[in-house]
């Protein structure tokens, strides 16, 4: 780990070696302040100044203990349920109150400096031991699982890596299953995620480099990019807009994606938010940095291209030619899913001349006795499967099955019966909807069906050119939007041969011997030439 | 990579010179240039234009290569003096003006006609202008960039829609191949090199090139593409209505497409997509001519863009609403194409010529 | 930022409230199929000798007539006819207008029948520019002439009639005596280049069409001059190469019994020459087919003599249908509608500057050199009929 964490009030960067913090203060400029201590050599005082913080808690649980038979006042804190209860008695309490009798005295009392000394080197058998100055700090540290032990007449304060917590096990991630791939999928612990990273890429040069996020939540973050790799630049803006925000608690992921996008107003996500490590480790190595937040299964990769968002990983798993045909499906979906209904609507009710007659005729027929004009309908229809999405997803399981097959089969057919809608329409609707299900990304699938909306009401104003208007529109916003520095459209724009092979075609495997161009990476190949 | 500086590539150039090119002059060009020769020759006169296109372009290139990382409106004050470096700017920027409202009125005509008869002009033209804008104000990046995107799907589309008039491409049409002599073909050239206009956007666009050297290269391959679309779109439009039906079209290249139908497709006619795609590439045109304009006025000027961007489009859609009828239109259009020529060849000579004359060539600051 | 979003929205709700100045449902328009032009009978025309030249009749589906699901049992017709006289197509259009809740709407009009008294006596260009801007007919309608009364062939017994008379127009591959295609746009054009045409005509009997002839157009005034058989048709087809499929009958000339020959396919070049004043054409026509069924009862498939028999009584049997043909255009009718105008023009370009005026007359005076080949490549399954001793 290269950088380590120090909890202070206003999460920050640090490195604990130093017992100085640097601090960006507003004009930009560092100063160094050295760190005051918080702690006494009074463990009473100590512990009431823990006690008033977090004392009124029931699950804080403070223990008080001699040292052995020396006599020397101990005390440790912790939060019940957070921490290895069992580590504790044996690691903590029996060498403390035990192992301690047998080298020092009510005789021989130990100064201060050679106790810490003791107790760092060969009382505690644990892994993780700090030493701490700051209350603000501690707090925290026994919050998030520590234990913090106390010790008269020591001014420090240890922290001792207790921390246990039931987390899922590794599961297969749910929104992103694969026919073919691994099976393996984040879940809620930072520690379980990392490790998967790890175990992925044992590269040294992958580099984690840690933060704290939210005033209130204190969640770990870990920024992953591959030094040497990556383009420095990137890394620093990267690391420049985590610094930059500031909010309470980060339950997920989702916060930082919302304060480090380009464009808060574009409907398209910037982030790409995933619960694959294959894929986040495929990101790293082609030089895009990852972001990984403790609790939640949900990494993220910038910059990202819309094009990122109609691939899945499996187009590498499979064979180069099933692989790129399914991925021109998913751009002909995606197309599907804005602009299908609005076509349909241009063509029926401004341009009918340009439609098959003998279909004209079939559709005139079935729209017979339809009370709305069909960009009315288009637009009810429209909402309605949105709808029915939502009540289906939110649902639990069967209820949710059972919601979809009410609304899609018994209304979807009561409505045609009764003459509300056209046959035509709901052919037309259920396949923009399964369209978008084809977008292997949910919030890009969420973007294009909100545009689909916006087309459909261009499409009702100025038929098949408003249709070229909104394409227009839709093209011109997204050449504007950036990612973390990179165009949303490369690699389709600008031209750049070695991002196309990997466009909408995915050229095999061997010719892809360069990262991406657009990344601008410092170490261009992936494979060698000669190969 | 991340801070991208206001610089376009020699692809990016390229497609910029072609996507600028492709305009209003393409559903006209075959009536223009058949009306001038009177043979189905025509193709051959667009390919001479283009070819003498792109030797004029050398020039131009030329002219520019001496100020790199200067437009136009800089470095015609540095040859010809200040006064007469406004002045000139401030004709190329009226010129591009001109041009820019031209192409919106076309559009908007083509689109009353074949597309929303009913709909007034202005419900067409303030969101042409509007989405314009949006563009423009992101720079010269995102304007590239969206050139990038559009241009591959109207070479797609067109090639398709091309092939598919294969089924009313009558051979005996384009036939005898110069049966009147050259004569017919050098009538030609005129009338279509006013279609063929578009190069004189490098007198602004090439301070953007990010490799200045490539200057040339950029020019003959940006010119090619449109004039293949040109040469093909003639060649096929000839080929299906004749000699005498291409006279009588209004828009003879859409009429091209009317001609036939395919059954059982889901699709039986095809104009609409010649129409859409033809669409986009008047929106690049557009969009350049708008930019090159409001970028020379902050230039001479010296102050922020966006005014100039704003303040312009309601100018442009006066002007667009100008022509009374179509004949206007076009006669407004022909009008506009001597005016390019001017910047064409003429006046980069001019300046070259003074400018080797007076040994004034840009210093560059490394 | 802000700003031209903000813009962008205004504009938009601006279009949302004030828009859809085009907008019309597809159910609502009365799509037109099938139309036909006639002159009116007398009767209509006694008020005024100005007045009432026009009778159309439209065949237009709309979505009432459509049979829905519940009642399949009754047979309703699934088409409706609408007749106006008037001065103008747009006169009437504007008649049909008050009679019906919408407009006619011609963008799906796929056959136009012109009666064969109107085309006597009026402009075809005049006729067609006339109904195109009216109804914004598409390029690619199909034109017909009628032999006798064009509303007629839009009131045959067939489920929707219009739909058959382009159904059989089309069946070029399986009929030599079927003329190409005439469109909309490829009327236009000839009549623009003042060429003569043919057009396919139709005639109806007891409610039965027929596609038995060819009208033939005079460029210039364009009016129907003439018309020509079924085998000039198939002459006229030979000449242009235009055959796709067909049967040519001929007779055995050693036992004059009956020989089909299937047409696959038949390349024609006419290639003029100029010498001095004189005009001729070389005409060779070379035709690729199948032997479907002879009534030679000893004939055998399997010895080449036999084919060579077929192969020179089906050539005397071209040379004949080219020779009537040739005899119709040129001697009695004197019209080009063969295409020999056209490889003058590619051959003498300069020369056919002075012929264009008067071509018809030249065309009427030129010498004609036949060449025909045919050639048998196969005779279906069954070779000869008895095994000869």
């Amino acid at each position: 780990m290269k950088g380590q964490i120090v909890p202070m009030t206003k999460w920050q960067q640090k490195n604990t070696s130093e017992n100085q913090k640097i601090e960006k203060n507003d004009s930009g400029h560092q100063s160094i302040i050295s760190k005051p201590n918080d702690f006494t050599t009074d463990i009473h005082v100590n512990l009431n100044q823990i006690k008033q913080a977090i004392g009124h808690n029931t699950d804080v649980i403070f223990r008080s203990f001699l040292l052995g038979s020396t006599g020397i006042e101990a005390s440790i804190v912790y939060v019940d349920g957070l921490v290895d209860k069992k580590l504790i008695q044996d690691q903590i309490l029996k060498s403390m109150i035990y192992d301690l009798a047998g080298i020092f005295s009510r005789e021989t009392l130990p100064t201060p400096d050679h106790l810490k000394d003791w107790i760092n080197n060969q009382v505690i058998a644990l892994s993780e031991i700090k030493e701490e100055k700051s209350l603000d700090s501690t707090i925290i540290s026994i919050l998030s699982g520590s234990t913090a032990l106390l010790i008269n007449n020591i001014d420090i304060i240890f922290l001792l890596g207790t921390v246990s917590f039931k987390s899922r096990s590794i599961e297969e991630p749910i929104t992103e299953s694969l026919v073919r791939g691994p099976r393996e999928g984040f879940n809620e612990n930072l520690a379980d995620n990392r490790a998967l990273l790890r175990k992925g890429l044992p590269d040294p040069s992958l580099t984690m480099v840690e933060y704290e996020v939210g005033q209130r939540s204190k969640k770990k973050l870990l920024l992953l990019y591959l030094e040497g790799l990556t383009n420095p630049d990137l890394i620093s803006i990267t690391k420049d807009r985590i610094e930059k925000f500031d909010l309470d608690i980060a339950l997920e992921s989702g916060y930082i994606e919302q304060f480090i996008q380009d464009d808060h107003l574009s409907p398209f996500p910037q982030v790409q938010s995933t619960e694959r490590p294959d894929r986040v480790i495929a990101a790293l190595t082609e030089g895009r940095v990852a972001i990984l937040l403790d609790g939640t299964p949900f990494a993220l990769i910038v910059p990202v291209t819309f094009s990122m968002f109609l691939q899945s990983p499996e187009d590498y798993y499979e064979r180069w030619i099933p692989g790129s045909l399914i991925r021109i499906l998913r751009y002909l979906a995606a197309f599907a899913t804005v602009f299908l209904p609005s076509i349909y609507i241009s063509f029926i009710s401004f341009h009918q001349g340009l439609i098959p007659t003998k279909l004209a005729i079939s559709i005139a027929a079935t729209r017979e006795g339809v009370p709305f004009p069909s960009v009315i309908e288009a637009l009810l229809m429209e909402t309605a499967i949105e709808v029915l999405r939502e009540a289906g997803l939110r649902l639990p399981r069967p209820v949710g099955q059972t919601v979809g097959l009410v609304g899609g089969l018994v209304v979807g057919e009561a409505a045609v019966k009764a003459g509300i809608v056209s046959p035509i329409m709901v052919i037309i609707v259920a396949i923009t909807a399964i369209s978008s299900f084809a977008i292997p990304q949910y919030g890009a699938g969420i973007a294009l069906r909100m545009l689909r909306f916006g087309s459909m009401l261009c499409a009702a104003i100025w038929g098949l050119y408003g249709v070229i208007l909104f394409f227009i529109l839709l093209a011109i916003h997204l050449c504007k939007l950036k990612s973390f520095g990179v165009p949303y459209v490369s690699p389709a724009a600008p031209y750049s041969i070695s991002g196309w092979k990997d466009f909408i075609v995915r050229f095999p495997l061997m010719t892809m011997k360069n990262r991406p161009q657009m990344m601008h990476v410092l170490d261009d190949k992936r494979q060698k030439d000669d190969v | 990579m991340i801070k991208q500086k206001d610089q376009i590539t020699t692809a990016q150039a390229i497609v910029y010179i072609s996507s600028h090119m492709t305009a209003m002059g393409i559903l006209t060009l075959p009536r223009v240039v058949t009306s001038a020769t009177q043979t189905p020759d025509g193709w051959l006169s667009v390919l001479i234009s283009g070819l003498l296109l792109i030797l004029f372009s050398m020039v131009l290139i030329k002219l520019c290569q001496r100020f790199p990382e200067e437009t136009f409106y800089q470095f015609s004050q540095k040859i010809i003096g200040k006064w007469f470096g406004i002045l000139l700017s401030l004709v190329l920027i009226i010129y591009f003006l001109l041009l820019g409202a031209f192409e919106v009125r076309g559009m908007a005509e083509v689109t009353h006609l074949y597309l929303l008869p009913r709909t007034p002009f202005m419900a067409t033209v303030v969101p042409f202008i509007c989405l314009g804008v949006y563009l423009i104000v992101g720079g010269i990046n995102p304007i590239a960039r969206l050139f990038d995107i559009l241009l591959p799907p109207t070479i797609l589309v067109f090639l398709i829609v091309i092939l598919l008039s294969l089924k009313t491409f009558e051979i005996n049409n384009l036939r005898p191949i110069l049966g009147m002599g050259v004569l017919p073909v050098v009538k030609g050239i005129q009338p279509t090199a006013l279609s063929l206009t578009g190069i004189e956007s490098m007198l602004v666009v090439f301070s953007f090139m990010k490799e200045p050297h490539k200057g040339i290269k950029a020019a003959t391959i940006g010119i090619s593409i449109p004039l293949f679309f040109y040469i093909m779109t003639t060649i096929f439009t000839i080929a299906s209505l004749g000699v005498a039906g291409v006279q009588t079209k209004t828009w003879p290249v859409l009429s091209l497409f009317r001609q036939f139908e395919y059954t059982g497709i889901i699709f039986e006619r095809f104009e609409t997509f010649i129409l859409a795609i033809w669409i986009l590439q008047i929106f690049t045109t557009f969009v350049t001519c708008y930019y090159i304009a409001v970028l020379g006025l902050s230039q001479l000027f010296q102050t922020k863009i966006k005014p100039f961007i704003f303040g312009l489009a309601p100018i442009l859609y006066l002007i667009a609403l100008s022509p009374k009828n179509i004949n206007d239109v076009f006669h407004f259009g022909n009008l506009l194409g001597y005016f390019g020529l001017l910047f064409i060849l003429p006046i980069p000579l001019m300046l070259l010529l003074i400018a080797i004359w007076r040994g004034k060539k840009h210093v560059s600051a490394s | 930022m802000c700003l031209h979003h903000k813009l962008f929205l205004i504009c938009l709700l601006f279009f949302i409230l004030t828009g859809c100045w085009d907008s019309h449902d597809i159910e609502e328009l009365y799509m037109e199929i099938g139309a036909a032009l006639d002159k009116p009978k007398t009767s209509t025309l006694r008020r005024n000798k100005e007045q009432n030249q026009i009778k159309l009749t439209l065949q237009n589906i709309s979505p009432t007539q459509l049979p829905s699901e519940s009642d399949q049992g009754n047979k309703k017709k699934k088409y409706q006819n609408l007749t106006g006289v008037g001065d103008s197509v747009l006169e009437i259009f504007r008649e049909f207008s008050l009679k019906n809740d919408s407009p006619p709407y011609g963008q799906h009009l796929k056959v136009l029948v012109i009666g064969e008294e109107l085309l006597k006596e009026k402009n075809l260009q005049i006729l067609l520019s006339l109904f195109n801007r009216s109804l914004e007919v598409r390029d690619s309608c199909i034109l017909l002439v009628a032999k006798g009364e064009a509303a007629k062939t839009l009131k045959i017994s067939t489920d929707i009639p219009a739909f058959t008379l382009i159904g059989i127009g089309e069946n070029e591959s399986h009929s030599a005596n079927l003329l190409p295609i005439t469109t909309n746009g490829k009327a236009t054009r000839s009549m623009a280049n003042d060429e003569n045409m043919a057009i396919q005509s139709v005639s109806t009997k007891n409610g039965k069409i027929k596609f038995n002839s060819a009208a033939l157009i005079k460029g210039g005034v364009n009016r129907l001059v003439g018309y020509l058989d079924e085998d000039e048709v198939k002459g006229l087809n030979m000449l242009t190469g235009d055959i796709k499929g067909g049967i040519l009958k001929g007779k055995d000339p050693k036992t004059k019994g009956l020989i089909a020959y299937n047409i696959s396919s038949v390349k024609s070049s006419i290639t003029p020459y100029i010498e001095g004043n004189h005009l001729s054409f070389d005409i060779s026509i070379k035709s690729v087919g199948r032997l479907n069924e002879d009534g030679v009862h000893a004939g055998n498939a399997f010895s080449n003599k036999f084919i060579h028999r077929t192969e020179l009584a089906i050539k005397e049997e071209t040379e004949r249908l080219l020779n009537q043909t040739l005899t119709r255009l040129q001697k009695q009718q004197k019209l080009d509608v063969a295409g020999f105008g056209e490889q003058v023009r590619i051959h003498y370009p300069k020369q056919w500057n002075h012929l264009k005026r008067n071509w018809d007359k030249y065309f009427s005076e030129a010498s004609i050199k036949l060449n025909v080949s045919i050639t048998v490549e196969d005779y279906m399954v069954k070779g000869k009929k008895e095994i000869s001793q």
